[in-house]
C-alpha cells in the first residue's frame, strides 16, 4: 500500500501546495478584516477542493491505464483501494485541522464546531463518491458524484440552515441559546462518528468492487 | 523451473468477441511471441494471465505458484502520469513491488539514458517505454510480460530493447512473453510462437520448427492450380504471379519436386492464414 500512497501523494503535491497558499492567505486575512461571508465560501471551497483532489486522482488513473497496471501488481487491487481511503482520511484531517485553526484564530463567525461539521461533510461525501469512482472511474464517476454530492450537501445545508441562522443571531449577541448549542454539540459529536462509519462501510464496498472489477 | 507460465483452455466471452480455448506454456529460459492481427485477442490473453481480466473458464499458473510477485509487466502505454518525475516513479514503485532494488533502477536509468529529474510527460514514447521496462526489470522478475511494448518505436530503440530482453533471458530461470504486431522483432528473439486469430490459437510451436514445416510458394497461376488445395493455407494471386503458404513442406516437396519452396516469415504465416480464413 505504501507505494500507492506515495504515488497519490506525489500526484497531489501541486494541489496541496495551492491549498497551503490559499489557507495561508485566509489566515492572514482573518487577522486584519472581518470576513464572515467570504470565509463561509472559502471553507466550502476547501471542502470542494478536497473532493476535487480525490476526483483528479481517479481521472489521472483513467488517463494512464493505471488501474489495470496496478491490478497486475502483487496484492494491487486491495492496496489501491486502501491507499486511496487512507489518503481521503488524511485529506479530511488536514482540512478539519485547517478549519479548526481558522476558527481558533479570532474569526468570530466560525465557531469551533464548524471544523467537525465541515470535516464530517467531506468524510460523508467521500464515503458516497469513492465507491462510484472505483466502479466507474474518474470521468464517468464525476457526473454521478457531482449529482450525489450536491444533493447531499443540499439536504445537509437545508437541515441545518434554520439552526445556523439562529446561531448567527446568537453569535452576534455573544452567546448561543441552549437548544442551539445543544444541537451543535450533538452534531459535532455525531457527525464525525457517522462520517467514519460511512467511510468504513464505503471502504468495504470499494474493496469488493475493485476485487471484481475488470480493466 | 520447468514452466514460467502455463495457460490451459482459457476462455473469455465478451459477447461480441470470444477468446476461445487458448492454451500456451513458456518453458524457463525461453521467449514466447504472441502474434495476431488487431483484435485477435493478444491483450485479452495477457490481461487474463495477469488477473486484470477474469477468465470465464480455464486456468493460468504463474511461475509454479509464485504468482504475480515475480512478474514484470510492460503494457502498451506508459502507465505513469505525466506530471510525475522519473525519480518519483522509482520512489513509489519501490513500495509496489517486493524485491525492488533501487541500485538496479538507477543502473537501468543510466543504461537507458533516462534523467531522473525529468517529468514523464517530457519523455518521448521510446523513452517512456524504456522507463516502463526499467521499472519492470528493477524488481528482478522471473517472467517479463510485454504487451505491444515495441510498437511505435523507431528501429534503433527497438533493437536496443530487444538486446535487453536477450540479456534478461540468459538466466534459465527467466522467461518472456511478448506480444507484437512487428513480427520481424519476434522473429529475431523468440523461441516459441503462438498465433492468435479471431480469439483462437491457429498456429503454435517452436519458431524454427514452424518456419521449417511451412513453406512459401512463388509460382504461376497454372502451377498453383496443380497444387492440392489441402496443402494451401492461403494464397495471393497477382498479375505477374502467385504466392501461397504451404502447410507441410515435406509432403509438398515429395508431391511437387519441380516447385521450389522458400522459408516463410512469421508475417507470411499471419497474412496467409488470415487470407485463407477469408477465402
Amino acid at each position: 500500500m505504501r507505494g500507492f500512497l506515495r504515488r497519490d501523494w506525489f500526484l497531489m503535491l501541486p494541489n496541496l501546495r495551492f491549498c497551503g497558499v490559499f489557507c495561508g492567505l485566509l489566515l492572514l486575512a482573518t487577522q486584519f478584516v472581518s470576513l464572515t461571508g467570504p470565509l463561509d465560501f472559502a471553507v466550502l471551497f476547501l471542502v470542494l477542493l478536497g473532493l476535487n483532489g480525490i476526483q483528479s486522482l481517479f481521472l489521472c488513473d483513467g488517463m494512464n491505464g493505471w488501474q489495470a497496471y496496478a491490478a497486475a501488481a502483487p496484492r494491487g487491487r486491495g492496496a489501491m483501494v486502501d491507499a486511496r481511503y487512507l489518503f481521503a482520511l488524511g485529506e479530511t484531517l488536514l482540512l478539519t485541522g485547517g478549519v479548526l485553526l481558522v476558527s481558533v484564530l479570532r474569526w468570530k463567525g466560525l465557531p469551533l464546531w464548524s471544523a467537525g461539521f465541515y470535516g464530517s461533510t467531506l468524510l460523508i461525501t467521500l464515503a458516497v463518491t469513492l465507491p462510484i469512482y472505483c466502479r466507474w472511474g474518474g470521468t464517468r464517476g464525476k457526473l454521478v458524484s457531482v449529482i450525489l454530492t450536491f444533493t447531499l450537501l443540499g439536504v445537509m445545508g437545508g437541515l441545518s440552515a434554520g439552526v445556523l441562522e439562529s446561531a448567527r443571531e446568537d453569535l452576534a449577541q455573544g452567546a448561543l441559546r441552549g437548544e442551539v448549542r445543544g444541537f451543535f454539540a450533538a452534531a459535532a459529536l455525531a457527525l464525525p462518528l457517522l462520517g467514519l462509519g460511512c467511510l468504513a462501510l464505503s471502504w468495504r464496498l470499494s474493496r469488493r468492487i475493485m476485487q471484481k472489477k475488470e480493466f | 523451473m520447468e514452466y514460467a507460465m502455463k495457460m490451459e483452455h482459457l476462455t473469455k466471452d465478451f459477447g461480441s468477441f470470444v477468446l476461445k480455448d487458448v492454451s500456451m506454456a513458456i518453458p524457463g529460459g525461453t521467449i514466447l511471441g504472441l502474434i495476431g492481427e488487431n483484435g485477435a485477442g493478444k491483450s485479452t490473453a495477457i490481461k487474463c494471465l495477469l488477473g486484470i481480466l477474469r477468465p470465464d473458464s480455464g486456468s493460468v499458473e504463474l511461475l509454479e505458484g509464485e504468482g504475480l510477485t515475480a512478474v514484470g509487466y510492460v503494457p502498451d502505454e506508459c502507465p505513469f502520469a505525466g506530471v510525475l518525475k522519473v525519480k518519483q516513479v522509482g520512489a513509489f514503485c519501490a513500495g509496489l513491488f517486493p524485491g525492488w532494488e533501487e541500485d538496479l533502477f538507477a543502473h537501468y536509468l543510466q543504461k537507458f539514458d533516462l534523467s531522473s529529474g525529468k517529468k514523464v510527460k517530457e519523455l518521448s514514447r521510446g523513452m517512456k517505454m524504456k522507463l516502463t521496462i526499467a521499472v519492470a526489470l528493477s524488481h528482478r522478475p522471473k517472467l517479463l510480460v510485454l504487451d505491444e511494448a515495441t510498437s511505435g518505436l523507431d528501429p534503433v530503440v527497438r533493437d536496443e530493447i530487444l538486446d535487453e530482453f536477450l540479456s534478461f533471458i540468459q538466466d534459465e530461470d527467466h522467461a518472456i512473453l511478448i506480444s507484437s504486431h512487428i513480427t520481424s522483432d519476434l522473429e529475431k528473439i523468440c523461441d516459441y510462437v503462438v498465433y492468435l486469430h479471431k480469439g483462437q490459437v491457429t498456429i503454435s510451436g517452436a519458431k524454427d520448427e514452424l518456419l521449417d514445416t511451412y513453406g512459401k510458394l512463388n509460382c504461376t497461376r497454372s502451377d498453383l492450380l496443380r497444387v492440392d488445395p489441402k496443402l494451401i493455407v492461403g494464397k495471393r494471386e497477382g498479375e505477374y504471379g502467385c504466392q501461397a503458404l504451404i502447410n507441410d513442406r515435406a509432403v509438398f516437396q515429395r508431391a511437387y519436386p519441380d516447385l521450389p519452396l522458400d522459408t516463410p516469415t512469421l508475417e507470411d504465416l499471419m497474412i496467409f492464414t488470415t487470407r485463407g480464413d477469408r477465402e
